[in-house]
């Protein structure tokens, strides 16, 4: 008698052609394994089914939306490599490209609120309100001003400003330098595949040391920034129902580097955060249990 | 093909015009639902343009916009942060129906039980309770008739891993349309 799960795997065998004549003539001696082959021929012919076709405006945008990309020669994103869609290297399986998220600009249609990618830009925002905000508040003291009112006046338009350019950015298919930085082309850290969390913590130590860290990271200096966890995007909203990972980054510590990387195959996030001079890896899985928790020498 | 990658438009949108389709079926299965499908292909689309002056030709363009597409896809299911959902319109199946064995079955049943399991239940929400990594390997072999080693280079796995995959994958699948009952037990995931 075959064993349930060498049954399932001789039957899948036997739907492919993977057996020889004579594995395949002795698998079809068994019940089990002819009964199993049927099912598993089912389940084939209906994952074939083609599926229904998207609607052709869909279809259309989605075209322009490449073409858009196409003509545009993307020159940002030529400082990156897009894991998608670099040739050979393409980026192991399920990893977010991070030069795949200026693609938005080229989309010609509004896709739905992500409240991730939502937080960042709001981040982004309050980095540049912060920065504008200490700038001209430096420059009011240079200049003996004491108009405190019209610093907070000046950043706030100007970080109005910023949300605008950001937003035309995304319709116009054009990114403003203002907004540049929300764009985080350096943001999240390829960190490739490791075997084990110990060789994950030490191929994030070596991204630390060869500067690598996202541009929110540098930037999380003023009050905003640490309002939204220290400049990166905080789990908790990622993983509201994840115990550990929920409470990421903690009181006081700033995410100086996202990255992600393949743990056995499964892709993760990792984060390095700081305090008080010191600083950690995390890394946690789409299920946001933590799978790594050290410090960094 | 090459004169895409010179840059010439017109056969970039040619090209991916004649590859829209399968790539759409790819999303679909993979996502499984009409909005993350759309938003994923118009993602893979973009890479592709975008990337095409880089194809280097060592893998089949098929085979190397399948890769883009299903990085795509899995990318635009983590941002979701949860399984895929799918449409409502789609599964009929899904419905339970007091008529049918299992409280499932919607659609008079076939002469042959075994051809019979794949109407009782939408093969959306079969591969959406599948792990991802196992869909992928199912969709990739099933849909969209990749080899194992294609499916290897795709995925980024070694073909022994993708024997088993399929394998687990189909038996789940076959276990989960034959059990509508189980499957609507199972606690979702969904956040």
């Amino acid at each position: 008698m075959t064993a349930p799960r060498d049954l399932d795997e001789l039957a899948s065998a036997l739907l492919d052609g993977l057996l020889t004549d004579d594995e395949a003539t002795a698998a079809r001696r068994d019940p089990a394994v002819l009964a199993r082959l049927a099912e598993l021929a089912a389940v084939r012919d209906a994952v074939r089914r083609p599926p229904a076709r998207p609607d052709t405006d869909a279809r259309e945008r989605g075209l322009a939306a490449a073409l858009a990309a196409f003509d545009a020669g993307d020159e940002a994103g030529e400082q990156r490599e897009t894991s998608a869609a670099a040739g050979a290297t393409v980026s192991p399986f399920g990893r977010r490209s991070p030069a795949a998220r200026p693609a938005s600009a080229y989309r010609g249609t509004r896709r739905r609120p992500r409240g991730t990618s939502g937080r960042r830009w709001l981040t982004a925002a309050a980095i540049v309100l912060a920065v504008v905000g200490l700038g001209v508040l430096a420059s009011n003291w240079d200049t003996g001003s004491d108009s405190g009112d019209t610093a907070a006046s000046s950043s706030d338009d100007d970080a109005e400003g910023s949300d605008s350019a950001t937003e035309e950015a995304a319709e116009s298919g054009t990114v403003d330098e203002r907004a540049a930085p929300s764009v985080a082309p350096g943001g999240i850290v390829d960190l490739g595949d490791v075997d084990s969390p110990e060789a994950l913590a030490e191929r994030a130590q070596s991204a630390r040391a060869d500067g690598s860290s996202s541009l929110l990271g540098q930037a999380s200096g003023g009050e905003d920034a640490a309002d939204e966890g220290g400049g990166g995007v905080p789990l908790t909203g990622q993983c509201a129902d994840g115990a550990a990972a929920g409470r990421l980054p903690a009181a006081g510590e700033t995410i100086v580097m996202e990255a992600r990387a393949t743990l056995d195959g499964d892709t993760v996030d990792v984060w390095v955060l700081a305090a008080d001079g010191k600083e950690r890896v995390v890394a946690v899985d789409a299920t946001c249990a933590v799978l790594v928790d050290q410090p960094l020498d | 093909m090459a004169a895409a990658q010179a840059g010439d438009r017109a056969a970039l949108e040619t090209l991916l015009r004649r590859h829209h389709d399968r790539l759409w079926a790819l999303c679909r299965r993979m996502t499984g639902n009409h909005a993350d499908a759309e938003d994923a292909l118009q993602d893979a689309l973009i890479a592709i343009a975008r990337g095409i002056t880089r194809y280097d030709g060592r893998a089949a363009f098929t085979t190397w916009s399948y890769r883009v597409a299903t990085n795509a896809c899995l990318d635009e299911l983590r941002r979701r942060r949860r399984r895929p959902i799918p449409d409502a319109h789609e599964t009929p199946g899904v419905a339970p129906s007091p008529d049918g064995p299992g409280g499932g079955v919607s659609a008079p049943p076939a002469p042959a039980a075994v051809e019979a399991v794949p109407d009782r239940l939408d093969i959306d929400a079969a591969l959406a309770l599948l792990p991802q990594d196992f869909r992928a390997a199912v969709v990739l072999r099933d849909l969209c008739d990749l080899d194992y080693a294609e499916i290897a280079r795709v995925l980024g796995i070694p073909p022994g891993t993708v024997r088993s995959r399929i394998a687990r994958g189909r038996s789940q699948l076959a276990d989960l349309l034959g059990n509508p009952t189980e499957q609507q037990n199972r606690p979702s995931t969904r956040s």
